[in-house]
């Protein structure tokens, strides 16, 4: 029984086992085929995308294809055997090949070098390097062929490999004849030029952009004194440019870079170490690609130029230096010169109104005349001075011509009534009313051209002419007057020179007539000034005629009868009282005598500080007024003045001005004065102005006479009048000074000189300088000047020494001068 | 654990105690199959564990004589069902050293669950090979069954020896010297 049992389990459990075998096995057929189906999808998958890529692959190609036909280049691709997979009709272009290159794709091309070879200039080599080529299977670039008839091909090799596998090649070839003929024609005529440039004495020189000489051609070799081999790949900056010129250099290569050309100067140092000039244009290298590569100078050696134009530099400096001078020295006349001359010729008055002996009056006529001589030379100076510095201007205002020219004539006439000549005098009767112009200079053109007539005419006649050239109310109103004589005339050709400064007819003329030669100048000068035109007709021997043409403007008005004349017979100077402002000693005394002659009651300020302060206590009629003075000067006392309340505030106030500029006279009228007075004047000017603004008064007292020290002559005596005035103890006590300190000290002047210490030198001699100049030894004065420059500029031993031993000999003399001069002064003062 | 070690080990027990035996373990045990085994089948490792305990109990003999007497009759049921691995090793312990690197891979590739010992391997000298059995089932007996037979399907002669590394029989270590 349990046999059976277990029989029956065994057979149950086989049983079961068989079907839980059959479900495994039918899950696995399931999984199976589902696998299989996954499998089936991602196998179409890769077929599709294998075709796809098929596609691709065949475009490319074909672009490919179509890209290497169409190449600018003859292309020939071969396989492995040397069969032709592409070809394009360029290729069959240079190699005379006839047939259509898609027809020639598959040909064996084992032969072809061979077939081809002739078209070269060496056959055999084309030959023999393809095979080389073909052997070597390594890349050639851009290798160039001469062909038979003298193209030229540039050929390319590339081999084509897959890794270790060869797959063929590739051949590609230019024809570069074009190329290579322009390059060459463009080197023959750079080299021309080049060449042409290097024998124009112009330094030729190329830098890459480091600034490294690439190219120094023989030209600029020669003129830095180096080999090309030396400068070739030297940096150009280190080897040639001083360092002071880098900078320069460096704005140039910036605009180098930037492709702009530039000219510039430098310097350039030379082998031996010496500088030159060189005058560089510069411009940039450009390649074919258009970039630039370095740039190229010209070099031109302006070394000579240089030095003649520092030279010259220097020769201009000193000539305006010496202009300048000039100008300051002119300018210092005016107020130096005239103010003693003032005095001289004042005194001169005042002298020959003392009763003089016969004998004393006529050497009186002769001061005076010389005085006045040296005051209209001084004034042409000073004049043409004014109107080279363009300081003269004009004024326009309303004057009656005809009786300007009139009056003239009638002076002359007096003048030279002793002398047989007849003054004709003939005006136009169109000229009716007063013209608007400048009748001062007028009157100095008119005075000129009298005074010049009158100075070359011996006997017969001077003729005034003044003729209206256009109608009255015209503008403008052309007026010409003609000025003739019957003197020795002017030969044609000297007719241009004698409106030249300085320049007389001849010199013979100047000993015989006198006169600074600058009368004629100044009349052109101030006939320029106003438009007009001059012009001279004469002949030597026949007399001359000067012809002056002015333009004035008809001002419609007539004139009345002269309201100075009237003032000077209507009123006198009783009660009056006048307040004199002058801080020169001289001065005064000149004025306070004139006053004293006339009998006007008078009083002095030494300043304009007093002028004021004397104007708030008393009242006067007028006050003259001197502008440069210690303290305050004339225009702040005027200002002031008309500033305060009282009687004085409307005063007339008259100028005394050393100066004739126009700017001074301005000023004054603009602080509120009411006319000037240009030093020096005479006393009938004087008197004129007074007798306008207060009245003329009786001359009749006795003049002061003061006494006036006279310096020795070889000493500058216009300079210690104006140092010392009549001040003799001052002037005693700076000779004794001078003496005690600096004769002593000259004495050092010679060691400095011989041990060449230039530095004391000029310390010693600026020191010295002043010295000199307080005792009148203006000429040492000057020495030390010299020296001193000299000693700071450009110190010369040679020269020096010169200048020293002049300078001593000087010195020794001066002092002797000094010396007496010293004890003569003492004499006077124990007195 | 593959069916067909389970359909051997039974087959086995058949043969050598009758299907009473088999009988009597399968129902002394409590499997979670119900002893029903099919080749192609994979079932719990406890159930082989179970079933050799049950045999030894039934038996009296240790289990571990039973798990090598088991790997001997197994082996030729693998070299009749995988000759090529056989033939494409030349002697016995060339097929011991492929077993990790060369059978398993094609084992794993056949069944994708299969749960394989690991036998690293080293050559000591041309006639020695060091195999090292590694396996949580702890049948390193089992596997001294197959390497005797392997040597008996080879003719040829080896003593081994055996050394237990760890002591649940994880890890063994078989010193195996070709004589």
């Amino acid at each position: 029984m349990s046999e059976i049992e277990i029989l029956k389990r065994r057979v149950e459990r086989e049983l079961r086992a068989r079907k839980e075998a059959e479900r495994i096995l039918e899950d696995k057929a399931q999984e199976l085929y589902l696998a299989n189906n996954s499998l089936r999808v991602l196998n179409e998958n890769l077929e599709l995308r294998i075709s796809e890529r098929t596609v691709d692959l065949t475009a490319e190609q074909m672009r490919l294809s179509a890209l290497i036909t169409n190449l600018d280049s003859g292309i020939l691709l071969e396989d492995e055997r040397r069969h032709i997979v592409i070809v394009n009709q360029l290729f069959c272009t240079l190699f005379h090949i006839p047939a259509p290159p898609q027809f020639l794709i598959g040909t064996d091309c084992s032969n072809s070098a061979e077939l081809s070879k002739s078209l070269f200039a060496e056959p055999d080599a084309f030959v023999q390097r393809i095979n080389e080529i073909l052997h070597k299977r390594e890349l050639v670039l851009n290798e160039s062929l001469s062909l038979a008839n003298g193209q030229i091909y540039q050929r390319t090799f590339i081999p084509l490999f897959d890794g270790q596998r060869y797959l063929g090649h590739l051949w590609k070839y230019n024809d570069v004849s074009e190329a290579v003929h322009a390059g060459e024609e463009l080197r023959r005529s750079e080299d021309k030029y080049r060449g042409i440039i290097e024998n124009m004495e112009l330094g030729l020189m190329e830098v890459d952009n480091q600034g490294r000489i690439v190219r120094p051609y023989p030209r600029f070799c020669q003129m830095v004194g180096y080999e090309p081999e030396e400068l070739e790949g030297q940096d150009a900056v280190e080897i040639l440019l001083p360092p002071e010129f880098i900078s320069v250099l460096d704005r140039q290569t910036e605009d180098r870079m930037e492709g702009k050309a530039g000219v510039y100067e430098i310097q350039l140092r030379k082998k031996d170490g010496s500088l030159i000039w060189a005058m560089i244009s510069g411009a940039p290298i450009v390649d074919l690609a258009g970039d630039i590569v370095g740039s190229i100078g010209i070099h031109y050696d302006v070394t000579r130029q240089k030095l003649l134009q520092q030279e010259l530099e220097e020769a201009r400096k000193r000539a305006e230096a010496a202009q300048e001078a000039e100008k300051q020295f002119l300018a210092n006349m005016s107020h130096e010169i005239r103010t003693p001359l003032n005095a001289i010729i004042g005194m001169a008055h005042l002298l020959a109104d003392t009763n003089p002996t016969e004998e004393q009056t006529e050497y009186l006529g002769i001061l005076k005349s010389s005085a006045e001589m040296l005051r209209i030379l001084i004034s042409d100076v000073l004049d043409l001075s004014k109107i080279r510095a363009g300081k003269m201007e004009t004024q326009a205002k309303d004057f009656d011509l005809p009786d300007l020219i009139r009056s003239m004539v009638k002076s002359l006439q007096l003048r030279i009534e002793d002398k047989p000549i007849k003054v004709l005098l003939d005006i136009d009767p169109k000229i009716k009313n007063l013209v608007t112009g400048d009748d001062l200079l007028l009157h100095q053109i008119m005075a000129n051209l009298l005074g010049n007539a009158e100075k070359f005419t011996a006997n017969g006649e001077i003729k005034v002419q003044v003729a209206q050239e256009t109608e009255p109310e015209t503008h403008p109103l052309w007026i010409r007057i003609s000025v003739s004589d019957t003197g020795i005339g002017i030969p044609p050709e000297k007719h241009d020179l004698i409106f030249q400064s300085f320049r007389q007819v001849d010199g013979d003329t100047k000993r015989k007539f006198g006169g600074t030669g600058l009368g004629l100048a100044i009349t052109k000068q101030l006939v320029d000034l106003q438009g007009g035109t001059i012009e001279l007709i004469s002949e030597l021997g026949a007399g001359a005629q000067f012809i002056v043409r002015l333009p004035y403007i008809d001002s419609g008005v007539i004139p009345i009868s002269d309201k100075l004349m009237e003032a000077k017979q209507s009123l006198h100077t009783h009660g009056k009282r006048i307040l004199v402002v002058e801080d020169n000693y001289m001065n005064r005394k000149y004025i306070g005598t004139l006053l004293r002659k006339w009998n006007v009651e008078h009083e002095f300020a030494f300043n304009g500080r007093e002028a004021v302060e004397k104007t708030q206590e008393w009242v006067y009629d007028l006050i003259l007024m001197d502008i440069q003075m210690p303290e305050m000067d004339g225009y702040e006392a005027t200002i002031a003045i008309r500033n305060q309340e009282g009687p004085n505030q409307s005063i007339p106030i008259l100028a005394l001005t050393a100066s004739a500029m126009m700017s001074q006279k301005d000023k004054a009228f603009s602080a509120g004065m009411d006319d000037y007075l240009s030093k020096p004047f005479k006393p009938s000017q004087l008197f004129e102005k007074m007798a306008f603004y207060m009245g003329a008064g009786d001359v009749s007292n006795e003049p002061h006479v003061p006494e006036i020290f006279t310096f020795d002559a070889r000493l500058d005596q216009q300079m210690l009048y104006a140092l010392y005035g009549d001040d003799l103890d001052y002037a005693h006590e700076m000779f004794d000074m001078f003496l005690n300190t600096a004769a002593v000290e000259f004495r050092e002047i010679r060691p400095k000189v011989e041990t060449e210490n230039w530095l004391e030198l000029a310390r010693l001699a600026h020191k010295l300088k002043p010295s000199f100049g307080m005792v009148g030894l203006c000429s040492l004065e000057k020495m030390m000047d010299r020296i001193e420059t000299d000693a700071k500029t450009d110190p010369n031993p040679d020269a020096l020494k010169l200048d020293l031993l002049q300078a001593e000999q000087y010195f020794e003399e001066g002092c002797l001068v000094v010396q007496s001069e010293l004890h003569r002064i003492g004499r006077i003062l124990k007195k | 654990m593959k069916g067909m070690v389970f359909t051997s080990f039974l087959d086995l027990v058949e043969e050598k105690f009758g299907y009473e035996m088999v009988d009597r373990i399968l129902l002394s045990c409590d499997l979670p199959s119900k002893g029903v085994y099919t080749s192609v089948g994979t079932y719990e490792h406890s159930e082989m564990v179970q079933l050799v305990t049950a045999l030894s109990k039934e038996t009296q003999v240790p289990v571990s004589d039973l798990l090598k007497t088991y790997g001997n009759y197994f082996f030729p049921i693998l070299s009749n069902g995988y000759p090529q691995f056989i033939t494409e090793a030349p002697s016995a312990l060339d097929l011991l050293e492929r077993i990790e690197h060369h059978i398993h891979v094609e084992v794993i590739k056949l069944y994708p669950d299969a749960e394989l010992p690991r036998f690293d391997t080293r050559r000591i000298d041309a006639q020695t090979l060091e195999l090292v059995y590694h396996s949580k089932r702890k049948m390193a007996d089992f596997a001294e069954g197959l390497i005797l037979s392997t040597f008996e399907h080879y003719k040829e002669q080896a003593q081994i020896e055996r050394e237990d590394i760890t002591e649940d029989g994880s890890v063994v270590r078989f010193v195996i010297r070709k004589a």
